[in-house]
């Protein structure tokens, strides 16, 4: 009976937001497109100009130029596309570490605690943000390190690992660390949305807890799962200083190549075209994730 | 091929908080606070006090070295000039990038290589020795030495202090100093050595082991193989310096490359540190007093760089930061102790670091990253 009730309360929804869409809609936009345009469209704007100067070839100074001589360099050479790749693959193992965290806490606090405790349990997840990135970075080099705090905590338990840091357990460590806050924001966000009658609804009809998770409670999440990987993901893609820090020998990302490229080996252009190459991949990345994960059908 | 980050910090906290610093923005609105209250501070002076304005300013610029923040004022007070701190830096590209973008200031302090670059792209304003007499007490080797002038061969800046990528090693497992860079080769110190991740710096010193020119390598193939075959050993590759010397002090490595200074910052903080350079030599690189073409307060730049060389202030700067100085007559100040600890062995060959070609610059690059991704 619930159950077929809930498409027309959905469709009422609907209409009724249409209206103050259109009101102030158009005017409302200005000011975070103007922002939108200073502060992320002119600078891209800038890095895309960058990216086709040269170097003169004696004083190393930068000069106005077109060329494409950097995209054809990184297209041209398999180091790019290896670089990319090890980026890729830190970068998503750090994602579904993440996930498997993000998504019973952003569920537990959306759908499980009581509405009241929403606030406080918020703002337990959104403390670590207050510390900046570096110095909570740097933490774990005081965790991680051999006689560190993980060791002598549990340095006695035979066969746990030691001597984490500079390993690529830490790196992923320090991402999911990091970013974990703002993968489980969307994630609570759609469990708190979530329409507790449709679970009552499968378990009346004799599902099982798994299969009402995976039928009823998994789909209606997945926004916030997919919001949460994106918003994990790019950030995650383009970072530099957490494989610089935590990292070994071996553990080299995309941005690690970009910042070295403003500072010791003075290649703006190439930096430039590294980004702008960086940027296209993300893009291509979602939009294949997108479509992968049916966001029309997700978001409606 | 200069350091990405600052590599003068004094301790440890310091160089936190200069990191803490670097990714808050809000630390740099700061900073600039309270710059301008120290500004309007002095606007708002009674007008009987105006000898500040007689001297006129000076806007420094410098890497976060606790020993100017220590010296400036005394300048101030000698001379009246009101000097203002328009920020510290970590890594040259944040001066290179506000000179572009037409910042005033008067005085900082670039690394040799980036000063080439500054001075090929006509930020640099000459120097006008007359007017800075303890220019005579820099060692005679780097008085008109060409590689800080420009292509007239007129003076563009006072070398100041020489850092060296030293061999640096634990001084309980080695009971003499390690007399070549084949011990970062060793098997025997496997997961127990560390270098800087610096394209330069492993090409330059793998060059030096191999008899090969740093500044213009022949032996690519025979670098990369030399390279890859340390790979395995190393068990970090560090960036900052601040992590190079940690890992020192909590005796996770034992040998490796770090710097003749936090060698000593090191050892000061009471770890088992000591610093050579080996048979084959090692690279340096050159701190340099310079000051930007479009400087406002030209005089007073070269006022501050004669009173920082004064050897009773670059003194200071040998005690309170371990670095090691150009400047003669202020290492004669010290005691032979003190002196002792900045000795470099007889006749060691050391390398200064210049702008290379682009071209170099890529191809060293390119090489270093495929090894750290192989």
């Amino acid at each position: 009976m619930a159950t077929t009730s809930l498409p027309v309360e959905r469709e009422t929804s609907r209409t009724a937001k249409a209206p103050r869409r259109r009101l102030g809609g158009g005017l409302m936009l200005l000011p975070p497109l103007a922002l939108l345009f200073i502060f992320l469209v002119l600078p891209l704007i800038l890095v895309l100009v960058y990216s086709f100067y040269t170097l003169n070839p004696i004083t190393g100074l930068m000069q106005q130029d077109f060329s494409l001589q950097n995209y054809k360099d990184i297209v041209n050479s398999s180091l790019y596309l290896k670089i990319f790749w090890r980026t890729f693959q830190i970068a998503i193992v750090a994602t579904a570490v993440a996930l498997l965290l993000a998504y019973p806490m952003g569920y537990a606090i959306g759908a499980v605690a009581p509405p009241r405790l929403h606030g406080l349990l918020l703002l337990l997840v959104i403390i670590p943000f207050w510390t900046s990135y570096i110095v909570r970075t740097y933490a774990w080099i005081g965790i991680l390190q051999s006689h560190g705090f993980l060791d002598s905590l549990l340095g006695w338990v035979p066969g746990l690992p030691t001597e984490l840091l500079y390993t690529r357990t830490a790196v992923i460590i320090g991402f999911v660390h990091v970013y974990l806050p703002i993968m489980i924001l969307p994630i609570f966000a759609s469990a708190r949305n979530l329409d507790r009658r449709l679970i009552e609804a499968a378990q009346d009809l004799g599902a099982s807890p798994w299969r009402t998770f995976w039928r009823v409670t998994f789909p209606l999440t997945l926004p916030g799962i997919v919001a949460g990987i994106v918003l994990f993901f790019i950030p995650t893609f383009g970072s530099f200083v957490t494989p610089q820090l935590l990292g070994g020998t071996g553990d080299l990302m995309v941005g690690n190549v970009i910042a070295d490229q403003f500072g010791e080996a003075f290649n703006w252009p190439f930096g430039a075209a590294l980004s702008i190459v960086m940027t296209i991949v993300v893009i291509i990345g979602m939009a294949i994730f997108f479509k992968f994960a049916d966001v029309d059908a997700i978001y409606g | 091929m200069s350091p990405r980050s600052d590599d003068r910090g004094m301790s440890v906290r310091l160089n936190r908080r200069q990191l803490i610093g670097r990714s808050a923005a809000a630390a740099a609105g700061a900073s600039a606070l309270s710059a301008s209250i120290a500004r309007a501070s002095t606007g708002s002076a009674p007008f009987y006090v105006n000898r500040a304005q007689d001297a006129g300013e000076l806007v420094i610029y410098n890497w976060y070295q606790p020993w100017i923040k220590e010296v400036y004022p005394i300048f101030e007070k000698e001379t009246g000039v009101k000097v203002t701190q328009l920020g510290t830096y970590s890594a040259n590209d944040e001066w290179w990038a506000k000179l572009n973008a037409g910042e005033n200031f008067d005085f900082f302090i670039p690394t040799t290589d980036w000063l080439q670059r500054a001075i090929a792209a006509d930020l640099i304003h000459e120097l006008d020795v007359s007017k800075i007499p303890n220019y005579a007490n820099l060692y005679p080797d780097f008085q008109n030495n060409k590689t800080f002038a420009n292509k007239d061969g007129k003076p563009m800046a006072v070398p100041f202090t020489r850092v060296y990528y030293s061999l640096t090693y634990n001084t309980d497992t080695f009971k003499t100093a390690p007399d070549s860079w084949a011990v970062t080769w060793d098997e025997q110190y496997k997961g127990k050595i560390t270098l800087q991740d610096q394209s330069y710096a492993r090409v330059g010193t793998t060059a030096l082991l191999l008899g090969d020119d740093p500044l213009n390598p022949q032996k690519w193939d025979e670098i990369k193989q030399k390279l890859m075959e340390q790979k395995p050993l190393v068990k970090k590759y560090w960036e900052d310096y601040q992590s190079g010397m940690e890992m020192y002090i909590n005796k996770e490595v034992v040998v490796g490359q770090l710097t003749a200074g936090r060698s000593r910052m090191a050892k000061s903080e009471g770890a088992p540190v000591g610093w050579t350079v080996p048979k084959e030599g090692c690279l340096t690189f050159i701190d340099t007093f310079a000051v930007p073409k479009k400087a406002k307060n030209v005089d007073n730049a070269f006022k501050f760089i004669n009173f920082l060389n004064r050897p009773d202030i670059m003194a200071k700067e040998m005690t309170l930061m371990l670095y090691d100085t150009l400047n003669k007559a202020a290492r004669d100040t010290l005691t032979p102790e003190q002196q002792q600890a900045f000795d470099v062995p007889e006749g060691a060959k050391l390398v200064l670091t210049t702008a290379l070609p682009a071209a170099m610059n890529k191809k060293m690059d390119t090489l270093w990253n495929e090894v750290k991704l192989s």
